[in-house]
């Protein structure tokens, strides 16, 4: 036999009562019955790969004019390789830091590029420790959040 | 063809991932309560230090070698464990995970055993890119096999990832060199048998005769010489089903006193029994012990002693309680009744306690039960509480619903020593890693 405690949570009441009413209106099906399934899922949308995704929370103001700001929330998918132009989360000398990626026409480095005048462009060549750690594929930025 | 599919180091791997600074520096985790080592990064490994190592052993070389001590965070090893998972079973409609850092995938023959291996090759580039986590695989023909070859992937870095046993030379040269107290189901005990019988690899084994294996170590043994000598032997459920469940501590402070020992007797209880109705088995035996400081390390992990190492025990106020339950059972309750009965019996004031555990064995698939129409108890009634407690802890978190018994050890849990836990980054809203920008 099983428990019966979950029936008297709210919300398992209001799905009971959902299923049941669709089944007890004797009259005319509602045509919209097959379509209730479909939602709206940010996540789905946003998140390809969920078993490489990670989230990331930005500090700082050298991505500014690419839009992204202090106490935003990045989507990191790590199984995709980083592109000439992707925006990425490097771990630089052992910080993480996000930057656009960008490789030297002349093969022999590559850039992490700023979106804020006010910060230089870093030159990477074998000599420093990089780790490309996920290619940034969304940037959440909250304009008016819960009040 | 099977794949065993093996994380290297995991522990300390799932730390580097949110801390890439860490690579090639010596890592740590250590168990609940930061007592011993339970994972070390190769770094650690090549200076020596054992697993299961007490911490207070190893502060010298942690100061000298700057190693970098981590208490362990299962919620972060859970969730990387289960992205590794599902990479892994999108590659085969068999895979079996058999631990939290291990997987056994199965291939039909339609595709030729180089093919696999270059497979292989790309699930590893796969899941150490796209997760961070490196892994080893092993591919042959039985799983027992397919374990040796994913020790030879860890080894050697020429594998690039993967090792294929796929013909005879290549299954003796593997087996010729591989110690058999490396083999998967061999164990402490049988080993020291083994060796003693001067059978030092997992070939001397395989080339004995199929008598000697049953006759020595049973049903199992003949298992492992017949999955060593190729044949596709262990069974699917049986690989589920854990042969033991072992809950124990190492006391950061020594305890003294009957209700403390008894609240982590019946935390340990509760712990078991949840892994047990999770694998849905029961279990007909338990062992219950206590050791005092002095005889901290003498409890192998099986919790098989022998006859002078249990007098020495209990000579010295150790507690070793071997329980045999009238019938078997997976509930809570009523592991703890026998559990606390035993304690009981045998505690003796006065003794400093420093480790304390319970191991559950014979255990069984659960359909096994025959005992429902006997006894005096009413387990219907305590299967339906038992659900019931279970789900609301499933629902609302891991203790809401514990037994009284536990109250102790749960009210300690606030001070309990995990002063180097890494934040829960892939779970956790408020532990996301920082990126500067």
């Amino acid at each position: 036999m099983e428990p019966t405690i979950y029936s008297i949570t709210p919300s398992a009441d209001e799905h009971v009562e959902g299923i049941l009413a669709e089944h007890l209106h004797a009259g005319f099906p509602s045509p919209a019955a097959d379509y209730t399934d479909e939602k709206i899922d940010v996540v789905r949308e946003l998140v390809r790969h969920p078993e490489t995704t990670f989230y990331a929370r930005v500090d700082g103001d050298s991505m500014l004019d690419a839009g992204i700001f202090s106490g935003d929330i990045v989507v990191v998918d790590r199984s995709r390789l980083p592109h000439d132009g992707d925006f990425v989360v490097a771990c630089l000398d052992g910080e993480f830091t996000l930057k656009e990626y960008r490789l030297d026409p002349s093969g022999k480095c590559a850039w992490l590029v700023p979106h804020n005048a006010k910060y230089e462009k870093i030159r990477v060549s074998e000599q420093n420790s990089l780790i490309i750690w996920g290619v940034v594929t969304h940037n959440i930025h909250t304009l008016s959040g819960d009040r | 063809m099977y794949a065993l599919a093996d994380c290297n180091n995991f522990f300390v791997s799932c730390e580097r991932v949110f801390r890439p600074d860490l690579e090639g520096k010596p890592v740590v985790v250590l168990s609940g309560n930061d007592g011993c080592v339970i994972a070390r990064s190769n770094e650690v490994k090549a200076l020596g230090v054992k697993m299961g190592a007490p911490l207070f052993k190893i502060r010298d070389l942690v100061k000298q070698h700057n190693i970098v001590c981590f208490s362990s965070n299962f919620e972060l090893y859970g969730d990387l464990s289960s992205r590794v998972m599902r990479i892994l079973s999108h590659y085969s409609d068999r895979c079996e995970q058999y631990s939290i850092d291990e997987a056994f995938l199965y291939f039909d023959d339609n595709r030729s055993p180089a093919n696999l291996q270059k497979l292989a090759r790309q699930i590893v580039v796969e899941i150490r890119r796209g997760i961070g986590i490196p892994v080893s695989i092993g591919l042959a023909p039985t799983r027992t096999l397919a374990k040796v070859a994913s020790k030879y992937a860890k080894k050697y870095a020429g594998y690039k990832g993967a090792c294929l046993i796929d013909t005879e030379d290549k299954r003796i040269k593997a087996l010729s060199q591989f110690e058999i107290s490396d083999v998967w189901g061999i164990g402490r005990r049988y080993s020291t048998r083994l060796q003693r019988a001067s059978i030092r690899t997992a070939l001397d084994f395989a080339n004995q005769s199929s008598e000697f294996a049953r006759n020595l170590m049973h049903l199992p043994g003949l298992r492992t010489w017949q999955e060593l000598n190729g044949f596709d032997a262990v069974k699917v459920d049986e690989l589920a089903r854990h042969l033991t469940i072992t809950r124990s501590r190492t006391f950061a402070r020594h305890v003294t006193d009957l209700p403390t020992l008894e609240s982590y007797i019946a935390d340990f209880c509760s712990s078991c029994a949840r892994k047990l109705r999770q694998q849905k088995s029961v279990c007909a035996g338990m062992l219950v012990f206590a050791l005092p400081s002095r005889f901290e390390t003498i409890l192998p992990s099986s919790g098989v002693l022998v006859d002078e190492q249990k007098a020495t025990l209990t000579g010295g106020g150790g507690i070793f309680a071997e329980v045999r339950l009238p019938v078997p059972t997976d509930l809570t309750a009523e592991l703890l009744e026998y559990a606390l009965a035993a304690l009981r019996a045998r505690f003796v004031g006065g003794y400093p306690y420093k480790k304390a555990g319970v191991i559950l064995q014979n255990i069984l698939p659960a359909n096994s039960q025959i005992e429902r129409l006997f006894g005096e108890r009413d387990r219907q009634k305590e299967q339906r509480l038992q659900k019931v407690v279970d789900s609301l802890n499933e629902k609302r978190g891991k203790n809401t619903v514990i037994l009284a018994s536990q109250v102790k050890t749960e009210q300690m849990k606030d001070k309990l020593q995990s002063r180097m836990l890494s934040p829960c980054y892939s779970t956790r809203w408020s532990d996301l890693i920082t990126v500067k920008c």
